[in-house]
């Protein structure tokens, strides 16, 4: 059970913290401008106006609820659901990028037009991250399955 | 084993995420009720909202030309010869009041009818006159709309400052606050 440094409590919950931290003031700062959000999506050129809007509403609440869920239970389904996001925003990123256009992401609320290579990395970071989260639930649950009398039978 | 194993939690995580999705559209439209809040169903671009506006202003509509854009050295002579140029700042009314070109009127993009009635008697004497709207910067589109609003208002001689308020802040030009 003591393997690697990366699974050890201290750095797993300091990467939940943080991971939750973020997403969290993320999706309240969406929240307060769900306006200016959907105008960021707009930017990208990718959806149609429908789903612009429910993409606006829906993802800042994802965002806190799973943050949330980080933090308490359901760790892995969490990490899970972060890292799908995260891997849409990739997408999406590297699809702008490609596209050479301007946009303006709206991570953290409104502003200015961003970097796409700028939010590529720092997407790619927040994937690492939740990666490990991912992957040190979903060992951990494995061992314990194992361990149970059921998994062992 | 291991396999059967995961691929059983996977499938708990998804249906959990299921779940999930479905209490936050259901909350996301809920929270996008409250006064204020709404993302129009479907979403409507800034200058379709702003036509929008400006079609609920009583009066008639004359849609005018694009406005031309005016550079920072031309702006500044405007302003400082000029005793009758109206100036507009066309960002959000929180930045407006963080500073601003002196004697500018705010006119946000984002609560343009509102503004525009609100200031009505003193916008209709400029009518003819030159007015220069500007934004937070170049890359900044709402100097370009609320532009075009006036235009279809009926002002005539009506240009955009494209570098705004960032190339005012950056040559270190007078600044007011509200």
């Amino acid at each position: 059970m003591n393997g690697h440094w990366l699974d050890r409590p201290a750095v797993q919950w300091t990467l939940r913290i943080l991971l939750a931290g973020l997403f969290g003031y993320a999706g309240f700062l969406k929240i307060a401008q769900p306006l200016a959000f959907a105008d960021g999506i707009a930017t990208f050129r990718l959806l149609p106006a429908w789903m612009i809007t429910t993409v606006a509403v829906a993802l800042p609440v994802a965002e806190i609820l799973l943050s949330a869920l980080l933090l308490a239970a359901w760790r892995r389904a969490a990490a899970l659901g972060l890292l799908v996001l995260t891997g849409v925003f990739i997408v999406a990123l590297l699809s702008v990028v490609a596209r050479g256009i301007e946009v303006n992401c709206g991570c953290f609320g409104p502003g200015g037009p961003t970097s796409g290579w700028l939010e590529l990395g720092r997407n790619a970071l927040l994937a690492i991250a939740l990666g490990l989260v991912y992957r040190h639930e979903l060992t951990k649950q494995s061992r314990a399955n194992a361990a149970s009398p059921a998994g062992a039978s | 084993m291991r396999l059967v194993n995961r691929v059983s939690m996977l499938r708990g995580d998804l249906g959990l995420l299921a779940v999930i999705a479905a209490v936050s559209l259901i909350g996301g439209f809920l929270l996008n009720l409250r006064p204020g809040a709404g993302v129009p169903f479907p979403y409507m671009a800034k200058g379709q909202r702003l036509a929008v506006e400006v079609a609920a202003i009583p009066g008639e509509l004359a849609p005018g030309s694009p406005a031309q854009p005016v550079e920072f050295i031309e702006f500044a002579e405007v302003r400082s010869a000029s005793t009758t140029a109206l100036f507009i700042d066309a960002r959000p009314s929180l930045f407006f009041r963080t500073g601003h070109i002196p004697g500018a009127r705010n006119l946000a993009r984002d609560r343009f009818r509102e503004m525009f009635l609100a200031q009505r008697a003193e916008l209709e004497t400029a009518r003819e006159k030159p007015v220069i709207v500007y934004c937070g910067n170049a890359q900044c589109e709402d100097s370009i709309l609320v532009a075009g609003a006036l235009r279809d208002l009926g002002f005539s001689n009506v240009r955009v400052f494209k570098g705004g308020w960032a190339e005012w802040t950056r040559e270190k030009m007078p600044e007011e606050q509200a």
